[in-house]
């Protein structure tokens, strides 16, 4: 979904070093008479300084120096979408936990297998770190991922400061490095093709609930991330350094 | 990305972790990754490069070429992609600053993807639990590989994109700590 960005180019000389494009409402500022807020945030790229100001709905707005995304203003739609989506990622991780992943049969013996199965074997057969890193990457993170994203419902249930939002969202940026359960689903369509002829496999629900539960993972990561309630400031016109 | 109440991380710590990742890579692509034993058949052990030539014998082209790829391309891209950012970060020059940047998202967001064999090798010593019929065990060189993935992200997160604009000196690093 691309919302289209405005530009607005503000008279060259009155910024530094750091070009004149500002994205966002102009509004009432001028060139050289800007009124700078208090209130600055950093391009974490860059490090280029931005001030803020308010971002009409569906605007993105982008660091001057290296245009990397700071933030959009989501309209309503978008922030239901990204708590829809954490819902429901929510909803779909509960079956994960009993319901099984595969099937094999052969010679007549079937094994299912679970979605912690591989870390039980690899337990068992002595890799120690190994099972515990592929639980923290398979499991473990995303589901406090999942745990962390939820918690953007909790202005609606309780009132909870914004800083602690913010937290939330930094806690959330670490953990989604380590929290890969789509590329668990991928081995395990790998595994599938490769084990075709030898042993018979069967794709049980608990795969599909995994999959989706990854995927609305993702989605809602995605219209978070940037998340800037309508009305916040957000404004650009910072020096370059 | 930024980190506050930390000490900024230096070039040397990103040098550090892509040696070790290299350092790593001999052993997780010489050593057997698994251990299949199917009756019927002589035990194979194959190695990363061996599971994708099995693959390919199989007729399983396109799955070959995704482990090959997310197994071998990708540590290998990473590695040069973040010395060729590092190089950047050194010189005067800011006028590549910006495809500088987004080659560091890029590798940032294929980094997690190399797991694809340490979870495939995974899934299967979990699923094929057959006792005597077939079993598949892990090897030495999966884990080494693993740590291998661990060596690379950790190398991409210690990079702080804020070099490619202001140098790599560590003050430069902390510009505008914002409230």
């Amino acid at each position: 979904m691309r919302f289209a960005t405005r530009r607005c180019h503000s008279p060259r000389g009155t910024d530094a070093i750091g070009g004149g494009r500002v994205a966002g409402r102009f509004g009432a500022l001028t060139g050289a008479g800007m009124q700078l807020n208090e209130a600055s945030s950093t391009c974490r790229v860059c490090g280029q300084r931005h001030q803020i100001v308010s971002l009409r709905a569906g605007e993105r707005a982008r660091c001057v120096r290296c245009s990397s995304l700071l933030a959009t203003a989501s309209d309503k739609s978008q922030q239901h979408m990204a708590k829809a989506f954490a819902l429901a990622a929510f909803c779909l991780a509960v079956p994960v936990g009993f319901l099984p992943i595969v099937t094999l049969s052969k010679f007549g013996d079937s094994r299912s297998s679970f979605v912690t199965s591989g870390v039980d074997a690899l337990w068992a057969q002595g890799s120690v770190a190994l099972s515990i890193w592929v639980l923290i990457c398979g499991v473990a993170a995303p589901l406090c991922f999942l745990v962390l994203l939820a918690a953007l419902w909790l202005p609606n249930v309780i009132g909870v400061s914004e800083k602690k939002i913010q937290r939330v969202y930094r806690v959330a940026h670490w953990i989604q490095r380590w929290s890969m359960p789509e590329v668990h689903v991928l081995a395990v369509f790998v595994a599938f093709f490769k084990l075709g002829d030898l042993v018979s496999v069967s794709i049980e629900p608990g795969l599909w609930c995994y999959a989706a539960a990854s995927f609305a993972l993702l989605m809602a990561w995605r219209r978070a991330r940037f998340a800037a309630e309508a009305g916040d400031v957000l404004e650009f016109g910072g020096r370059a350094r | 990305m930024i980190r506050r109440g930390h000490r900024s991380p230096r070039q040397v710590h990103v040098v550090a972790f892509a040696v070790a990742a290299i350092v790593m890579s001999v052993p997780a692509n010489l050593l057997p990754v698994m251990r299949m034993s199917i009756m019927g058949q002589p035990p194979s052990e194959p190695t990363i490069y061996g599971g994708v030539v099995l693959l390919w014998q199989q007729g399983l082209w396109p799955l070959g070429l995704i482990v090959f790829t997310a197994s071998i391309l990708v540590p290998l891209f990473k590695l040069s992609a973040l010395g060729w950012l590092l190089w950047c970060a050194r010189r005067r020059r800011r006028s590549g600053s910006r495809v500088a940047t987004r080659l560091y998202t890029v590798i940032n967001a294929i980094g997690r993807w190399s797991m694809l064999d340490v979870f495939l090798v995974a899934f299967l010593c979990g699923a094929v639990r057959f006792g005597q019929l077939a079993t598949v065990q892990p090897r030495a060189g999966i884990v080494a590989f693993a740590a291998v993935v661990v060596c690379t992200v950790l190398a991409a997160e210690s990079f702080d994109p804020r070099w490619l604009w202001n140098g790599p000196s560590e003050t430069a690093s902390q510009l505008h700590s914002t409230p």
